[in-house]
């Protein structure tokens, strides 16, 4: 067994595991600081992947911003550790029909896809100049749509907040 | 190192594994021994400003102070607050230090040693400041007290506001490197300081500033240290903390100056850059990028024992008001620099160099500033010798003016 294989083993073992903890977790402030090392330990995912670039991506944007966020919204929330408003108060049969239809749906999707398979692993090597290269080249359209989206987003929160104030 | 191991004829498995726990265990003692003799000198140089004596008793000038604060600490009893998260008060002080910690994968020491010289290293540099954030919300949430909830959740807002300034100050950098690996940004500049990025050009020096002032407030030191106020707040996300987990937190926040340190040293101050006569020796690259770092190290303690504390409300714009937009003006500048003297070799040589004479400038008039400063205080306040009597003069003329009156 090599290196990367046995880390890719390491990871999976250890996300699944966090990912138990958040969805059982009778406290919702418990579920969402683990929710912050599965998201870190998904980074590594990406490590061994060859993805670098995208791994610290994740590690800032889910791990470093969207979580912590959530961690204050959950810290914000009253009664944290009360089960009954927690991961275990669900409704038992509306969530039995909802989960049976979402996994059939994405096992008639594994089914049906015909998955393409590399004869051996792809030459690894850095990202970060090729990724920039598209995103500035082939794709600047598209990116400098999302940029325009998400200036329009800001505004939109900034305003939203104001008008609170006002009223 | 793992050739190293290679080279004893171990399997590449288990030599590129030795390698990575040689490289840990050296970094975490490395790590322990500076904090503790950092806590020292922070000391001994916050006295020497504020004309105290400081610790002065434990062996030589008190240089053994640290040990023997470590050995107080670790026999302390470790206290838990009651109703405390138990698993979670024990995590969030090792995970503070685990942040710190993951940091020195990337730093450099000197030009020809760097742990692990990766392709995103700066970028990982910044994002591994996730875990600092999360250790501080799960201390202040974790002790069950007012005083550690609201001193966390000042503490982790502080730090993701002004990541974002931090991260665009090295933008400048990155762009004049062309690359996000510590190596390369190293090796795009030079020995001499006219090389440097902190002097290319105006743009790359604010972001020079922007970068250290961002980075000070990262790290929750004065004038930033509002997590911690005392007078509002106790001692902020650690007031419920004891014994060997407050050493924990503490190890963290003077481990962090290192990093603060080594990241300006690396980025913009050269790194361990040496003059082409003095040839690839390893070692010496190692000692100038130790001095720049100290330097850098010293900077901050000079900062924190000089400036009073920011209000909440002040920090939080100045962070958004004013660094924020001067980071973007940073980075369109070095944009607009970089396009204009893209060909001609020759502007940038001047305006580098014009960089600097202006900061020798500035650095010699500083320092006749000082010198005055120094002289006046050495000259005895009460002794009749001193030309600081001369006030007595003037009055003996007012009082013969009024008399004439």
């Amino acid at each position: 067994m090599n290196l990367p294989e046995l880390f890719f083993y390491l990871f999976a073992g250890v996300t699944v595991g966090f990912a138990v903890v958040v969805a059982f977790s009778t406290n919702l402030l418990h579920s969402a600081f683990t929710l912050f090392f599965l998201l870190f330990f998904m980074a590594g995912f990406y490590a061994l992947l060859g993805g670098d670039f995208l791994a610290m991506v994740q590690l800032m944007v889910y791990a470093g911003g969207i979580n912590v966020l959530l961690i204050f919204g959950t810290m914000l929330t009253a009664d944290v550790a009360q089960p009954e408003r927690s991961n275990l108060s669900f409704q038992g049969v509306l969530t039995f029909f909802s989960g049976v239809a979402f996994t059939a749906v994405l096992l008639a999707v594994f089914e049906h896809t015909t998955w393409p398979l590399l004869e051996q692993p792809a030459e690894v090597g850095p990202t970060t100049i090729d990724i920039g290269k598209l995103l500035l080249k082939e794709y600047v359209l598209p990116f400098e749509v999302i940029s325009f989206l998400l200036v329009a987003a800001m505004v939109g929160a900034i305003m939203v907040v104001k008008g609170g104030k006002e009223q | 190192m793992e050739t190293l191991f290679l080279d004893l004829g171990l399997p590449h498995t288990l030599s590129s594994f030795l390698a990575m726990t040689v490289w840990a265990v050296l970094l975490i003692h490395f790590l322990a021994i500076y904090a503790g003799v950092t806590s020292w000198v922070e000391r001994r140089v916050a006295a020497k400003m504020q004309s105290r004596v400081g610790p002065n008793r434990v062996g030589p000038q008190g240089i053994l102070q640290w040990l023997a604060d470590g050995v107080k600490l670790i026999l302390k009893e470790s206290i838990d607050p009651e109703g405390a998260d138990r698993f979670m008060f024990y995590l969030a002080p090792f995970l503070m230090v685990c942040g710190v910690f993951a940091t020195f994968v990337v730093l450099p020491w000197g030009s020809f040693i760097i742990p692990a010289d990766l392709n995103v290293g700066i970028l990982y540099l910044i994002s591994i400041t996730a875990l600092v954030v999360i250790g501080i919300l799960m201390a202040g949430w974790a002790s069950n007290s007012k005083w550690a909830l609201l001193g966390g959740m000042r503490s982790a807002a502080q730090i993701v506001t002004y990541e974002i300034p931090v991260a665009m100050g090295l933008l400048p950098a990155i762009m004049a490197a062309g690359s996000l690996q510590m190596g390369h940004l190293m090796a795009a500049q030079g020995w001499a300081p006219w090389e440097w990025f902190a002097f290319q050009n105006p743009f790359a020096a604010l972001s020079f500033f922007l970068f250290f002032i961002g980075s000070i407030a990262e790290s929750n030191r004065i004038p930033f240290d509002l997590p911690e106020a005392e007078s509002e707040l106790v001692a902020g996300y650690f007031t419920e903390y004891s014994g060997f987990k407050f050493a924990a937190f503490s190890l963290a926040e003077f481990g962090n100056t290192w990093v603060v340190g080594a990241v300006t040293a690396a980025v913009f101050l050269g790194g361990g850059n040496l003059p082409a006569f003095l040839g690839e020796s390893a070692i010496l690259s190692l000692v100038v990028f130790t001095a720049k770092t100290l330097f850098a190290v010293f900077l901050l303690m000079w900062i924190r024992w000089t400036l009073p504390r920011f209000r909440i409300d002040q920090m939080m714009d100045f962070s958004w008001k004013y660094m924020l937009p001067l980071a973007f003006v940073a980075f369109f500048g070095q944009a607009i620099y970089m396009m204009l003297t893209y060909e001609s070799a020759m502007a940038q040589q001047i305006i580098s160099h014009g960089m600097f004479l202006v900061f020798l400038l500035v650095l010699f008039k500083f320092t006749g500033r000082v010198m005055l400063n120094v002289r006046e205080q050495l000259s005895p306040v009460n002794s009749p010798a001193s030309d600081l009597v001369a006030p007595a003069q003037p009055t003996v003329e007012t009082e013969a003016q009024a008399v004439t009156e």
